[in-house]
């Protein structure tokens, strides 16, 4: 009787292994970025590429012509290269889940989303909670005219 | 002769709870393994065409040891690595690893005198570390290995009389930027070499010894000296064959190499008995 079990469980994590969803593409995360501007009132206005590493989607709105957004990785390996992007006079914000931080604290950004993402990692692996881990945090650059941003990136965090 | 060891094996197999355990986790592996492959994912089955092959051997070495001969347990032993398997069930991947770490655990505590066993779960800790434990470890330093690995990529073009600049993890020569992402990292490869280290040694013989730590030393110092060689060569090509040394058949003729390095060194470790 305990070799059966042992076999369904087996055979549960084969099934369980195969039929899970998968990673967000860099595609899917441009999209999913476009629908959060979109639903803010911005449309797209272009790309932008540094090298072959960083794609940089733009976007403007009646009240703010220059907002540009960067998927970038908790690991905060682009760095070196952001630092290239923009004007001097940018608003430069990096958005991890439901916190964010001014670029003058890229130090502490990288520290806590690192640390948010290890946190979800492990909560994600129960199913505590519904939004899939994500090693993406986003680099929001804007002109100084279009004065402080609010931009609600909540439903871009959730599970598609 | 053979056919007597065939059914003596399973025997031994149909027996034995904890090669039942560790199968539903090397089950999970397999099954990530086909999805990831078949969504064309590069960090997949079809990495086993370089570096990704050791990871077959350790669950070789995982089954082959715990497998080997009948162990029957308890009941409230088959019922606790019974509950400990049904990690392996749980959606996210890294569920079973920490599953599997718990298994390994398991058996230390419970089997302190089974010294096959206790080699399955040096290699089974090995295994997890190498696919779970280690990412998490890495996310927390990534940034300083990226950059001391660019920064030994740089030495090298600097040694031999390339201008070079240097800030954190990119790389800037006379024609091209090169950034040094995780994937491109030692990092990688070292805990790959070690993981193919402990499954090999212990397929090998069962104990330890002091030469041990010589031949781990000598592969991280090779695996690191690799990866620098393929960042300098990725650096300090014509733009036009960047890819050749990133994704194309340059970097496949270095993770050949590499493999082939790693288990020469490894089986010549294993083989010889060092006092």
């Amino acid at each position: 009787m305990r070799l059966p079990v042992f076999i369904a469980i087996g055979l549960a994590g084969i099934g369980m292994g195969l039929a899970q969803p998968a990673a967000l593409s860099p595609k899917a995360q441009r999209a999913g970025i476009a629908a959060a501007m979109k639903r803010q009132g911005f449309s797209p206005s272009g790309e932008a590429r540094i090298g072959n590493a960083i794609t940089i989607a733009k976007f403007s709105s009646p009240s703010c012509r220059d907002v540009r957004v960067v998927p970038v990785s908790t690991l905060f390996q682009e760095a070196a290269l952001l630092k290239a992007s923009g004007a001097p006079g940018d608003r430069r914000t990096f958005v991890y889940m439901d916190r964010s931080w001014s670029d003058s604290a890229s130090g502490p950004a990288s520290a806590s989303a690192g640390l948010l993402h290890l946190s979800q990692r492990f909560r994600q692996m129960a199913r505590f909670q519904d939004n899939p881990a994500r090693d993406t945090m986003l680099y929001v650059l804007s002109s100084r005219s279009c004065g402080p941003l609010r931009l609600d990136w909540s439903d871009f965090w959730k599970r598609a | 002769m053979l056919a007597a060891a065939g059914s003596q094996s399973r025997f031994a197999v149909a027996q034995n709870p904890i090669a039942w355990t560790g199968g539903i986790f090397f089950a999970r592996y397999l099954a990530d393994g086909v999805r990831d492959f078949l969504r064309g994912d590069p960090v997949s089955l079809g990495h086993l065409a370089n570096l990704g092959i050791f990871q077959l051997i350790a669950w070789f070495a995982v089954l082959h040891l715990i497998g080997s001969r009948p162990r029957w347990i308890s009941d409230g032993a088959t019922a606790l690595v019974g509950l400990i398997s049904l990690s392996a069930v749980l959606p996210d991947d890294g569920a079973a690893w920490v599953g599997l770490t718990a298994f390994a655990m398991y058996i230390l505590a419970a089997f302190p005198k089974d010294r096959p066993l206790r080699a399955a779960a040096a290699v089974m800790l090995a295994l997890a570390t190498q696919l779970f434990w280690g990412h998490l470890l890495f996310e927390l330093v990534a940034f300083r290995i990226e950059a001391a690995d660019a920064w030994l990529a740089a030495e090298l073009l600097k040694g031999l009389h390339h201008a070079v600049s240097l800030q954190g993890n990119l790389i800037g020569t006379e024609s091209h930027q090169i950034v040094v992402y995780d994937a491109c990292t030692s990092f990688h490869n070292v805990s790959v070499a070690l993981l193919a280290f402990v499954s090999i040694t212990k397929l090998s013989r069962l104990d330890w010894n002091a030469g041990d730590l010589v031949t781990a030393a000598g592969l991280i110092l090779v695996t690191v000296m690799m990866n620098s060689l393929r960042l300098f060569l990725m650096a300090s090509s014509a733009p036009g064959q960047l890819e050749f040394w990133h994704t194309g058949m340059g970097s496949q003729a270095i993770n050949a190499s590499l493999s082939a390095l790693i288990a020469i060194l490894c089986l010549h470790g294993a083989t010889i008995r060092r006092a």
